[in-house]
């Protein structure tokens, strides 16, 4: 069985930094196995298919907020995020400097739109390695979906314990050289099956980022992460802070909010 | 007519002061238009010269899809078996003297703290020195060695802005060949000064070995570039450039070979565009010239007014006053043209054989890109010492005729009145 399902819960920012942090769910899947003195792990797959299904949502509106330090300075951005599965997002900041600046998802293409000179710009090409709005997030990030998950083989590796929580360790290795990262370690709670903690490496083995989810929120029986922090492991000190507040899932949003006229309107 | 030319040339040597100010003028003038002519081109020629020995080389050889993509500094569309269209470009030209292959690439260089964007090249250590001169301008440490891995050479001021030395690690991060990013640390094992300051600033150097473990591009060659002997003027250099790309194209159809005239396509179209203002400073000295000659001719003739009226009332003519001051003018024309002839070629000599340090005159200032340093030598042109001669002697011709002219009509009475 093929999981699709995780990824739904990649709105653009927020939740997609909360993904990261979940890490990709696999293709492939492996069997379970008994650590030397801990508890028997779980399939991988079986595992992933619990975190998904906390994260899953037809439809995510909420009002979010970017902290990003870097080079000693910390810069705050808001916005208005809605989205509909993972497919569709738009983004409006609504920060003093960025006010009107919008972004619209669509599958896999990017555009934003910048009111002050009335310009679209379809995000591609190396642009798309560029850290989102100056966060270390990259647009890329933003951009990744399950169809990405296809390139990445998963196995538990063990039990461990994560800030008092007891949690698995999913190891997600890249089937493809085109992965966006070669190697991903995902901290999976065992009891809340939310990812706490993410560490994506390069091919090199050296570590580049790290996710790790600050905040969870009970809605509908189910915990779901609001409050996640992406580090740069190539720059000390650079860090963004995504928080959700005002989050609504499941609401009617019209698919046509969701279109380049939407965009510049 | 023999009379006159005598009275004319002992009237030159009589009026000393006056005809050394003339002569210095035309002198000066003509001199300093020689060597602005000379010094123009020779900026043009280093500018190239540089962009030859440092980023460009003599030819390059690359894809049409990478050309085409070139903005992009793509890690594809590389070169099908470029060994042996390495061989094939070396044998397609006798001018074409060594090849060597390079792959650029977008990369960051970082010190954990600070992180600068750069382009870097991957290149073969050997070959490449052969080619061009940043091997040769290693100020510290050492050049890459191919056996070495884990290395680069990069900018001394690139390294000086991360707070880096020699031998310290460098943490260099790039989109893969696979659009996926890779970063890893190397060893700085040479630090780079050369003329261009963009190298200095932004330039990063590996060997094909680390490049292939960063960027996982699997000998991936995107440009060969070519070398060929430093030909003596920057004519002959665009034309035998030319000359040589033409029979690249012909000896590897379904590559681009792309001459340096091409190569530094933007530099040559601001030159043309600049070609224009260089004319106009030219007629400006050449007009200051005039302007000079003019009026020392003039101040000469109107000096000697009485003169004038003492020579007509000894029964001198009018047409021959006229001929014995434009001849006058003639003469102190054609010694100062001489002489302003000689020290225009006196500059140019220096400014070929010994050059100007622009970094000593001007320090190390912005060219907005143009690689505009190192020491400008001049290039050699007759025709604008010929130039130069004629029009001292045009000037002083027309500028002594005048007043002659006028001199001639005065009555003898008024001319002896005259002060």
């Amino acid at each position: 069985m093929r999981i699709t399902m995780l990824r739904r819960a990649a709105p653009v920012f927020a939740a997609l930094a909360l993904a990261l942090a979940a890490g990709a769910v696999p293709a492939a899947a492996q069997g379970a196995a008994r650590t030397p003195a801990g508890p028997e792990l779980p399939q991988a797959e079986e595992l992933l298919r619990r975190v998904d299904a906390n994260q899953a949502f037809g439809s995510i509106e909420y009002s979010g907020r970017m902290e990003i330090a870097s080079g000693g300075k910390t810069r705050v951005k808001t916005m208005r995020a809605s989205a509909l599965g993972d497919a569709k997002a738009l983004v409006e900041f609504t920060n003093p400097e960025d006010r009107g600046v919008r972004m619209l998802k669509v599958g896999k293409e990017l555009w934003m739109y910048f009111p002050k000179e009335n310009d679209t710009v379809k995000i591609s090409g190396h642009l798309l390695k560029e850290g989102m709005m100056g966060s270390d997030l990259s647009y890329e990030d933003a951009l990744e979906s399950d169809a990405l998950l296809e390139k990445y083989s998963a196995a538990v590796l063990r039990a461990e314990d994560l800030e008092g929580r007891p949690c698995w360790v999913v190891e997600l290795k890249a089937k493809t050289p085109t992965a966006n990262y070669d190697r991903r370690l995902v901290w999976v709670d065992r009891e809340r099956y939310v990812g706490l903690r993410g560490e994506m490496y390069a091919r090199s083995g050296k570590l580049l980022k790290t996710t790790r989810v600050l905040e969870l929120s009970r809605i509908g029986g189910r915990w779901f992460p609001v409050s996640s922090e992406i580090e740069s492991a190539l720059k000390k000190g650079s860090r963004t802070i995504v928080t959700m507040s005002e989050l609504k899932l499941d609401a009617a949003i019209p698919a046509s909010r969701f279109t380049l006229g939407e965009l510049t309107k | 007519m023999g009379t006159l030319w005598k009275i004319a040339y002992r009237n030159v040597w009589r009026h000393k002061r006056r005809t050394a100010i003339t002569g210095v003028v035309l002198c000066v003038g003509i001199g300093l238009f020689i060597m602005a002519d000379s010094m123009l081109v020779g900026m043009d020629r280093l500018t190239i010269d540089n962009m030859v020995d440092y980023t460009e080389s003599f030819l390059k050889l690359r894809t049409p899809e990478y050309v085409a993509n070139l903005a992009g500094t793509p890690l594809a569309h590389g070169i099908p078996d470029p060994a042996a269209a390495a061989k094939a470009l070396a044998a397609a030209d006798p001018r074409i003297s060594a090849v060597t292959p390079r792959t650029r690439f977008v990369a960051r260089v970082s010190n954990y703290v600070e992180e600068i964007p750069v382009v870097a090249t991957a290149v073969d250590p050997e070959r490449d020195a052969a080619v061009f001169r940043i091997a040769a301008s290693v100020g510290a440490g050492r050049w890459l060695e191919a056996g070495a891995t884990r290395s680069v050479v990069m900018g001394a001021a690139l390294a000086s802005e991360l707070g880096l030395g020699l031998g310290d690690s460098v943490l260099v991060a790039a989109n893969t060949a696979y659009e996926n990013v890779n970063a890893d640390e190397y060893a700085i094992v040479g630090l780079l000064e050369t003329p261009i300051p963009e190298i200095n600033q932004s330039a990063v150097y590996v060997s094909y070995a680390d490049a292939d473990g960063l960027l996982g591009i699997d000998g991936l060659v995107t440009e060969l570039c070519a070398a060929a002997a430093r030909p003596p003027t920057f004519a002959a250099l665009l034309s035998g450039s030319a000359g040589a790309a033409a029979a690249a194209a012909k000896a590897l159809p379904g590559l681009e070979a792309d001459s340096i005239g091409e190569l530094a396509q933007g530099y040559l179209a601001m030159r043309q565009m600049k070609g224009k203002f260089s004319q106009i400073l030219i007629l400006v000295v050449l007009l200051i010239a005039g302007v000079g000659i003019v009026n020392t001719v003039l101040m000469s003739v109107y000096a000697r007014i009485r003169e004038i009226g003492v020579l007509r009332a000894y029964g001198m003519r009018p047409r021959e006053i006229r001929r014995l001051f434009t001849l006058e003018g003639v003469i102190v024309g054609f010694f100062g043209s001489a002489a302003g002839v000689a020290l225009g070629l006196l500059l140019v000599w220096y400014l070929v054989a010994v050059g100007i340090p622009l970094e000593a005159f001007l320090g190390k200032i912005d060219m907005g890109g143009i690689p505009l340093a190192g020491t400008m030598r001049g290039e050699w042109n007759l025709g604008t010492a010929a130039v130069g001669l004629v029009f001292g002697l045009v000037v002083s011709f027309v500028s002594a005729r005048i007043p002659a002219k006028r001199a001639a009509r005065l009555e003898v009475t008024d001319a002896l009145r005259f002060a």
